[in-house]
């Protein structure tokens, strides 16, 4: 079946190539893309999609499951010649963990202690290591082996959104929700949901924490924040969905919501009784400690609403502890019909396609809502479903007018110091005029070249941009492409121009220490093998999807300027390439 | 220097082509568009969006002892003293508003505004189907989709319609019936993307700082002197050669990426005689630009609107003021800082000589619950607006304030009912902009169904 189901798309691809009025650039782009395929029929039964064909497709397959392809990792998963493998491979991979990284490497200067020894410094000096902590995430998202599962802890931070802005969360806290991301990545999403609730990070994000039960003197009533969004952004969201995440409608067309005010209001009472360990129920900032801020949320089943819950049609009875309750509710959101396609649909944006067809949602919903061993919820599952599914691996060739995404500016970067080996250096971390520690980091830890783009740093819980975010043209054609939100009003270009060229304010501004290896490059240029050079960053940086007419005008560019020292002008390549609308947009 | 290039000029000479052709298509808007290009005052509407939700319910409250302890059993922990509360002295002319009612202590700034007669306050507007009562919702009325919900709301706040599904903004669909031409420069922005003016014949033009001391890439560009723009023209080059990819996405991209290299260019020197102004604030720990910042900046535009290609005599400009969503405090900074940002912006338009011809204007999600969380306020519904300038009738309170108390009648569960619908509101100051009868109502497809506008806040 599946296999019949391939013939016929390649089938109505090539009439596609035929007759669609393309340009025969693009049909030359696409016969490229169809041979893989066709050779992997040919080749075998049974492992069909899951067979690594060439490098060029390796290195798309690595921009969506990784921080970027490098040659050695193109390499590697060219010679294990099949994903599953690789899949295996990382699914071993130790987790690199943030607040482990710090304590392991941040080395006191001066008289001041390593910050494994002194644990009241994370407070002491919050606010400068706030930009350590921005270190700790390039270093492990450039280094880790763990990049799957950092990749998919880094969607995840862009759901379970928590941030550095409008409400003090300080950096220990941040840092350990991190990981709670990071740990649960490749876990089970029921899990997930329980350790994001219950940390006090999110907790002080959407105010839960020291939220009590009604007063009925005063009047007040349990805070409504959380309960809603946990709802609206984390699980179900606002409208009813079928498997495949299309949205149901009544007969006159207005959309079904999945849940009214009454289920906000009910959902709030389960939500009261949590604060962190302080002995003090209600915001403390002053009484906390770095086991407070990074340990679960504790139930104080004193401020707990024990009475009877009514929620999304299910009854939480009366009398339940804090935790009972929380973990209840938690369960009615995690069997909720719309989950599956809700969080397919996002972690799918997040890594393969802004624009994923009804059917490849459904397939991946398919998968969390039941893996093959009968498991709800298993993250394994569901990713490996998102990055093998024929979509991923041939969308380019299956949806050639909508498929891809487009790269957001902290994957421009990681990706950047990936593939060109970026070396680091010991830098120090000063607060004003006074060095506080030593560590490993590439000095790269400011925002504002990023288009204010950090780990947990978005402006709203509604992340840097939604899912369904466009330009109005694109809107129009009910298509979104959610990343252009950040792409700002002169673009991240600037900057990727600037530091991959070592000029202008950026670069001066930064001191930056990430020393881009282009020995590889050079050699191109010294042999004058100028279109190997661009062959070679077209598969390391783009997957293959470097246009025709993009290698032309990089092409000419080089000849023009062949007189250059190799250096500057293997960085002036590069980042044309980089800056290329053909690199913005990852397929 | 540059020098115009054979295909540069090709380019500009097919761009005046093409913008005469549509003109004449469009002869029932020539009138309105010459009126809006040539004729008659300048004139900018500048709308703030207080982003999360505003808490106005402590911003302007009634003062007298009863009504006053009815609010203060409602609000309880999160009350503000009645002592400390500025008061404003309104002048009812609608006779709905008869209560004496003041200002948060911190807002000293917009109650001499409003002293001054140059602010106005619109009661309890929001989100409405259709005019609703509690007894309406009780009887299973249509309400607004998604009630109480961020973006949602929003959502349906600059889409200006809280009945059915539009696709462009207000903003948008009032430009291009003003301009129903290529219209860029008409839609501006300082706050980001936003749906208000999302759908305009031309996107609205973001800017930002690298503006006022332009940093173009085809210029200023790439690289070291050398080859910097040389660069800078390959890469332009690469994108104007994918506009017509057929790729969706990339199409898309290329095209608004285009759009803004050349208003790059054709906007060069746009801010070379900007006004400066003293006296803006950078706030406090803002999230994202500062609604100081942004109002220097909206100063700094409007100080050379003339220069502007085209000499636009209409502009709608966005604003977003964020943090207003506190569910575990209440908006003490942001009203304090929203004021003396108001005042601040205000003496700089005075000083540009055009108080008269910018009406400046907040919308915000939602108002608040009324009743507090224990330390805050959660999502509400009916909220005021404050409209600010030389045309408001200032020094009044309009729409109808509501009984704020528990379990009051204006409320459901411990939301506010709008009394007043945002269209009425809104249609009020777009009015001022210039549009006619028929124009509001294409501008707003909802408003006939709250019938006659009784808001005269603007003269």
């Amino acid at each position: 079946m599946r296999i019949f189901n391939f013939h016929m798309g390649i089938l109505l691809l090539l009439v596609t190539i035929q007759t669609h009025a393309i340009s025969i650039e693009e049909r030359q782009v696409l016969a490229q893309k169809i041979m893989p395929i066709i050779t992997s029929l040919l080749l075998s039964n049974s492992t069909i999609a899951h067979t690594v064909t060439s490098e060029q497709e390796a290195s798309a397959f690595l921009s969506r499951a990784t921080f970027g392809a490098t040659p050695q990792s193109i390499v590697h998963l060219v010679t294990l010649g099949n994903y599953d493998q690789w899949f295996r491979e990382q699914f071993n991979a130790p987790a690199s963990y943030h607040i482990d990284w710090a304590k392991q490497h941040l080395k006191g200067v001066n008289n001041i202690a390593d910050l494994k020894d002194s644990p009241k410094d994370w407070k002491r000096y919050n606010d400068t290591l706030g930009y350590m902590q921005r270190d700790v995430w390039w270093d492990i998202v450039v280094h880790g082996r763990d990049q799957l599962r950092q990749r998919v802890a880094f969607a995840l931070s862009e759901i379970f959104v928590i941030s550095k802005e409008s409400s003090f969360i300080a950096t220990d806290g941040r840092m350990s929700y991190y990981d709670v991301l990071v740990k649960n990545a490749l876990g089970n999403f029921e899990t997930l949901l329980q350790d994001v609730t219950y940390h006090p990070s999110m907790g002080k994000y959407l105010s839960y924490l020291g939220n009590a039960k009604a007063d009925p003197i005063t009047g007040s009533h349990p805070d409504e924040n959380f309960a809603r969004e946990v709802m609206q952004l984390f699980t179900i969201g606002l409208y009813q969905l079928r498997i495949d995440g299309t949205i149901k409608y009544d007969g006159d067309g207005k959309a079904l919501p999945t849940y009214n005010q009454n289920d906000i209001t009910e959902m709030a009472k389960v939500f009261t009784g949590l604060t962190d360990d302080n002995d003090f129920f209600f915001v403390d900032d002053g009484g906390s400690t770095h086991a407070t801020r990074t340990q679960p949320m504790i139930g104080d089943d004193t401020h707990h609403d024990t009475s009877a819950k009514q929620i999304l049609g299910h009854t939480i009875p009366a009398g339940g502890t804090t935790k009972q309750d929380v973990n209840a509710a938690l369960h009615i959101l995690f069997t909720h019909d719309n989950t599956g396609p809700f969080i397919a649909r996002r972690l799918i944006q997040r890594l393969v396609t802004s624009n994923p067809s009804p059917e490849y949602i459904q397939r991946v919903a398919k998968i969390f809502n039941r893996n093959t061993q009968g498991i709800r919820g298993d993250m394994k599952s569901v990713i490996t479903a998102i990055l093998l599914d024929n979509e991923a691996l041939h969308g380019a060739t299956t949806r050639p007018l909508t498929f891809g995404k487009f790269r957001e500016p902290l994957l421009y970067f990681s990706h950047l110091f990936r593939a060109f080996g970026a070396q680091n250096s010991i830098n120090t971390l000063y607060q004003g005029a006074t060095p506080l520690y030593q560590y490993p980091s590439f000095n790269f830890h400011g925002n504002d070249y990023t288009q204010q783009e950090a780990p947990l740093e978005a402006l709203t819980v509604f992340n840097y941009f939604t899912p369904d975010d466009a330009p109005f043209s694109l809107k129009n054609a009910s298509l979104v492409a959610p990343e252009l939100e950040l792409y700002g009003t002169q673009g991240i270009h600037q900057v990727v121009m600037g530091l991959i060229n070592q000029d202008g304010f950026i670069y001066d501004t930064y001191n930056l220490t990430a020393d881009l290896q282009l020995e590889t490059e050079k050699h191109f240029l010294e042999n004058r093998e100028y279109d190997a050079l661009l062959e070679h960053l077209n598969t390391l940086l783009l997957g293959g999807f470097m246009s025709n007419i993009t290698k032309s005008a990089i092409k000419t560019y080089i000849q023009d300027h062949a007189g250059l020292d190799n250096d500057t002008l293997a960085r002036y390549v590069i980042s044309l390439v980089m800056t290329s609308p053909d690199y913005a947009l990852q397929r | 220097m540059r020098h115009l290039n054979r295909r540069d000029f090709l380019k500009r000479s097919l761009i005046g082509a093409a913008s005469a052709s549509p003109l004449l298509t469009m002869l029932g808007s020539l009138q309105h568009l010459e009126a809006a290009q040539s004729g008659g005052a300048y004139k900018a509407i500048v709308c703030i969006l207080l982003e999360g939700g505003a808490d106005v319910f402590n911003m302007v409250l009634p003062t007298q002892s009863h009504h006053y302890n009815n609010y203060y059993s409602a609000r309880q922990e999160i009350a503000l003293p009645q002592d400390t509360l500025l008061p404003l002295n309104h002048t009812n002319a609608n006779g709905n508003n008869p209560l004496h009612y003041g200002m948060r202590d911190n807002m000293q700034q917009m109650q001499q505004l409003f002293q001054r007669k140059e602010l106005a306050i619109i009661a309890n507007i929001g989100t409405l189907v259709q005019p609703t009562t509690l007894e309406d919702i009780n009887n299973g009325f249509p309400l607004p989709t998604q009630l109480f919900s961020h973006n949602t709301q929003r959502a349906l706040w600059m889409m200006g319609n809280a009945k059915d599904v539009e696709n462009k903004g207000w903003a948008a669909r009032c430009g291009n019936l003003f301009y129903p031409i290529p219209n860029p420069y008409v839609n501006i922005t300082v706050g980001g993307n936003n749906m208000m003016q999302l759908g305009g014949i031309t996107e609205a033009i973001a800017f930002d700082d690298a503006y006022i001391s332009p940093n173009t890439m085809r210029y200023y560009g790439f690289g070291p002197e050398s080859g910097g723009s040389e660069l800078g023209n390959v890469y332009q080059n690469i994108y104007e050669a994918h506009q017509n990819s057929h790729h969706k996405l990339m199409a898309a991209f290329t095209r608004r990426r285009v759009n803004k290299l050349n208003q790059n260019v054709a906007l060069k020197g746009l801010f070379d005689n900007v006004a400066q102004f003293n006296g803006f604030d950078n706030g406090v720990h803002e999230s994202g630009r500062s609604l100081g910042r942004q109002l220097e900046l909206v100063a700094q535009i409007l100080s050379i609107r003339n220069n502007f290609p085209g000499q636009r005599k209409r502009q709608i400009i966005f604003v977003n003021h964020r943090g207003w969503d506190t569910h575990a405090s209440d908006n003490k900074h942001q009203v304090n800082y929203l004021s003396d940002s108001l005042g601040t912006f205000q003496d700089a338009i005075t000083s540009l000589g055009i108080a008269n011809n910018v009406t400046t204007f907040t919308i915000s999600d939602f108002g608040r619950s009324l009743t507090s969380n224990g330390n805050g306020t959660d999502h509400g519904w009916g909220t005021h607006g404050f409209v600010m300038g030389g045309a408001v009738n200032g020094g009044d309170i309009y729409g109808t304030m509501p009984a704020l108390y528990r379990d009051s009648e204006d409320m459901w569960g411990n939301r506010m009912i709008p009394t007043t619908s945002m269209e009425h509101y809104l249609a009020a100051i777009v009015q001022w902009f210039g549009a006619n009868d028929g124009e509001l109502n294409t501008i707003f497809p909802n408003l006939h169904t709250f019938g006659t506008n009784h808001l005269n806040f603007m003269r």
